[in-house]
């Protein structure tokens, strides 16, 4: 983190709490989860939609009526949001990654320090939204051009990059945790505690 | 609702074993308390109105009444308030957070 920003922060009223942050607890890390739902919703509902003959047995038995575009009706909003949401979610951890104040005694798991996890989280990160905005993009053209009159709305290959960015956002998302988790990040407790 | 009463399972299973495993300080202790009522509270009105939802689905997929939209918005905000608990459990009494437990199992932090 920049010293100078504090300062900075201060000549514009702003005061930073125990855990380096101008609020209660930081907004990241909540934002990060309605991401994750959208997304995994939507690739999950998109493929439920595609193997959807081999569901109807089951769908049957439990009785849910439901129709196979609704499945994709699932899978085309969720994403929609998922592209909308994120941009709050980059921007929260673009923010609170300025003000980090990560614990420097201490190793994550996979042996880097808290600045290698920062870059690859912050870089991965965006990297994450342009997949997940292409993504949508990709979804909007089969969903009204391509593939609109067709009863599987969604291209094998999208589901396979689809599984694909779930792999990369669960890697991700472990590094993420790594530095409120080890590195206390934000956290009121760690960084209120004597320096070991 | 359906994914969710499903999902919300997984999420009070987890968490009541991290919340036994945790060496909640008495502070701490008294809001993971809350947010465990709190989760079960939540569960039990999640998978009721997903019943409800489920019956209301069969008899008209296209109309929904303003008492549901109620019961769902009060559910809504038992959803924010639990996560604003559990904010506070990890963010700011830093439960399960390694710096913290290594204080725990110290001594420096009761």
């Amino acid at each position: 983190m920049n010293p100078q920003l504090i300062d900075q922060l201060k000549q514009l009223g702003i005061e930073l709490g125990a855990n380096g942050l101008p609020y209660r607890f930081p907004l990241h890390p909540n934002l990060v989860h309605l991401t994750l739902g959208l997304f995994i919703s939507a690739i999950l509902f998109d493929i439920a939609g595609s193997f959807f003959p081999l569901e109807k047995p089951l769908l049957r038995f439990l009785t849910i009526a439901v129709s196979r575009f609704q499945f994709f009706d699932v899978g085309w909003y969720n994403i929609l949001a998922a592209s909308v949401i994120t941009f709050f979610t980059v921007i929260a951890g673009l923010f609170e990654m300025l003000l980090a104040q990560p614990l420097t005694n201490t190793k994550s798991i996979w042996g880097l320090g808290a600045g290698s996890v920062m870059l690859l989280h912050g870089v991965g990160g965006v990297l994450l939204l342009t997949i997940i905005i292409a993504m949508t993009v990709w979804r909007g053209y089969q969903r009204f051009r391509w593939r609109a009159d067709d009863p599987r709305q969604v291209q094998w290959i999208y589901l396979f990059v689809g599984v694909l960015s779930l792999i990369y956002m669960f890697i991700h998302g472990t590094l993420g945790a790594r530095l409120g988790g080890d590195f206390g990040i934000h956290n009121t407790a760690a960084q209120m505690l004597p320096p070991s | 609702m359906l994914v969710a009463s499903i999902a919300i399972f997984l999420a009070v299973i987890f968490g009541q074993l991290e919340a036994a495993l945790a060496q909640a300080y008495p502070t701490a202790q008294a809001v993971l308390d809350y947010h465990t009522i709190n989760g079960w509270t939540i569960s039990v009105i999640l998978v009721m109105i997903t019943a409800w939802r489920s019956v209301l689905r069969l008899q008209n997929p296209l109309k929904l009444p303003v008492t549901y939209l109620g019961a769902t918005t009060f559910l809504l905000i038992l959803v924010c308030l639990q996560m604003y608990l559990g904010d506070l459990v990890y963010w700011v009494y830093g439960i399960h957070t390694a710096p913290v437990v290594e204080a725990i199992k110290k001594g420096l932090l009761r």
